[in-house]
């Protein structure tokens, strides 16, 4: 868990002990979500991954 | 005449347009359910004191052959994060709770334009951000199947004001599921639109790479009414023009089975993952189907499942540069159930972010290669049923060293990635009587195919669509 942010949420927000431990869970989630979106190989060619430019657009 | 509950806007609007009803006739029906019954379920924030008067004007507008289409004189409620001029949107949030809309949404508009009259304002999850229903700074909205358990949100006013019959048709708004995630927990049809199809003008942001406003109603037909008349009315500079939208050619997909449809159904492990009560029923869904005349193809779709984080990573770093500042000013007046998530978007960096976007955009690509092989996917709207309000305390969640409900946008939230159009209908009842939701997707912007489909379900499953709520 990064303890950074819950630090920083504890002092930033002033969160109380129960708050702190739901955005704990949280902040959890949040790590494992951002591991799985870098763990994805994408082969093709950046220049067609423009991320500021969709498909379906 | 079959009582109003049972009729169709469509079949209202006939009833109206032969002056053998009267959206005055409307008014007394609905104005007194609600004044009878919302106190059990919590579902309005507000009613309009202008409704009975603008009927009255409906009335005489069509007395006097001046017909505008299904939805004049056809009573809509609006989640209240959109704008309706003069009128407070609170988002349901105390933050908000003095913001006096100077002008309307273009969907608000839209339908005005096309006759409808906006009768009031519908209970949400404070900023539409959470699946559950749960708004501790309200009343709180309960499910009209079972007053203990959760509506589903973030849409859950008008979930359940729908399911309850206190009105016909409501709009609701979804980024990770928010319109058809309360759709299938309360046991009504709710459509997200594809993206940009509807303007989202007017109404307050979550996320904007994903936000989709749309309809909640009794069943599809309506929804189509709903979303073919805004398409018609709202201003073209703001998003998709008016196309492919037709209700009349509704039903004629029914000639075209059995030798068209063919219906994807997920059967890898991330979409395997399920209730065994919402499999059951799912399961009884498939085989309906494909007795009906759709070819049932069994498609691995196991690679989407990181469609699910990367609408959190989106939703998360988007909401907190939408409440940078509330945050630093008001934090103190969210709600635990928000602020706790909210901030957890502190831990998000611009890496994060712009990652997601491109897998996104790669998800998308990806997406529409394996439409060549079917022409809609099936899947249950939700993995599970809806869980007792109690369980989302504050004391509860903070126990918990899991997310509570976590799984519940699991499904719906991939395709506010894809960006596709997307409905939640009724499939059939729990052992304990809690309706559980069927969810159809279609290709981008093939929105009307989508609708052709779940009409076209909903008659076959008729046998399940009889049975309503008992509040009263």
């Amino acid at each position: 868990m990064n303890t950074e942010i819950v630090n920083l949420l504890r002092k930033k927000y002033g969160l109380d002990k129960n708050d702190l431990e739901i955005a704990i869970t949280r902040v959890n989630e949040l790590e494992e979500a951002v591991k799985k979106i870098k763990g994805v190989e994408i082969v093709e060619d950046l220049a067609q991954s423009n991320p500021l430019k969709f498909s379906n657009e | 005449m079959s009582s109003i509950p049972n009729l169709s806007i469509s079949e209202i609007s006939d009833l109206i347009f032969k002056k053998e009803l009267s959206p005055v006739d409307l008014f007394s029906f609905y104005s007194d359910r609600i004044n009878r019954l919302d106190s059990k379920i919590n579902s309005f924030i507000e009613i309009f004191d202008s409704w009975e008067e603008k009927a009255k004007i409906s009335e005489q507008e069509i007395s006097k052959g001046e017909h505008k289409g299904p939805l004049h004189g056809i009573p809509i409620a609006v989640k209240d994060l959109v704008d309706v001029k003069s009128k407070i949107t609170t988002a349901g949030s105390k933050i908000l709770s003095s913001n006096i809309a100077k002008s309307s949404a273009e969907i608000v508009n839209a339908l005005e334009s096309s006759g409808a009259i906006i009768i009031g304002k519908t209970e949400l999850v404070e900023f539409a951000f959470g699946p559950h229903g749960i708004n501790s700074n309200s009343k709180q909205t309960k499910n009209p199947w079972d007053l203990n358990k959760i509506p589903g949100g973030s849409s859950s006013g008008s979930a359940a004001a729908v399911s309850a019959d206190l009105v016909p048709i409501a709009i609701g708004s979804d980024t990770g599921g928010s319109i058809r995630m309360p759709a299938s927990f309360c046991g009504v049809t709710g459509f997200k639109p594809s993206y940009n199809k509807l303007s989202t003008k007017g109404v307050f942001p979550l996320s904007w790479t994903l936000d989709t406003v749309g309809p909640l109603g009794k069943n599809t037909k309506d929804c189509s009414i709903f979303v073919e008349e805004v398409c018609k009315n709202q201003n073209p500079n703001d998003q998709d023009p008016y196309r492919g939208f037709d209700t009349s050619m509704l039903d004629n997909f029914d000639s075209l089975l059995p030798v068209r449809l063919r219906v994807g159904i997920p059967n890898d492990d991330y979409f395997s993952e399920m209730d065994d009560e919402v499999k059951k029923v799912f399961n009884n869904s498939v085989e309906l189907m494909k007795s009906n005349g759709a070819e049932i193809i069994n498609v691995d779709l196991s690679w989407l499942s990181i469609a699910r984080p990367v609408n959190v990573v989106i939703t998360l770093a988007e909401a907190m540069s939408v409440h940078k500042d509330y945050l630093i000013s008001n934090y103190e007046e969210y709600t635990y159930e928000v602020i706790s998530r909210l901030v957890s978007g502190e831990g998000l960096s611009i890496n994060d972010y712009l990652s997601s976007l491109r897998v996104m955009s790669y998800i998308q690509r990806k997406m529409n290669n394996e439409f060549s092989n079917f022409d809609i996917l099936a899947c249950p709207t939700t993995p599970e049923l809806p869980g007792l309000i109690e369980e989302y305390s504050k004391e509860n969640l903070s126990a918990s060293k899991e997310v509570v409900g976590g799984r519940i946008p699991s499904f719906t939230s991939i395709f506010n990635v894809t960006r596709q159009p997307s409905l939640s209908t009724l499939a059939g009842f729990s052992s304990t009587g809690m309706p559980v939701g069927l969810m159809f997707t279609g290709r981008f912007n093939k929105d009307f195919g989508v609708l052709q489909v779940g009409n076209w379900f909903e008659k076959i499953n008729h046998g399940n669509r009889s049975k309503k709520p008992t509040i009263e």
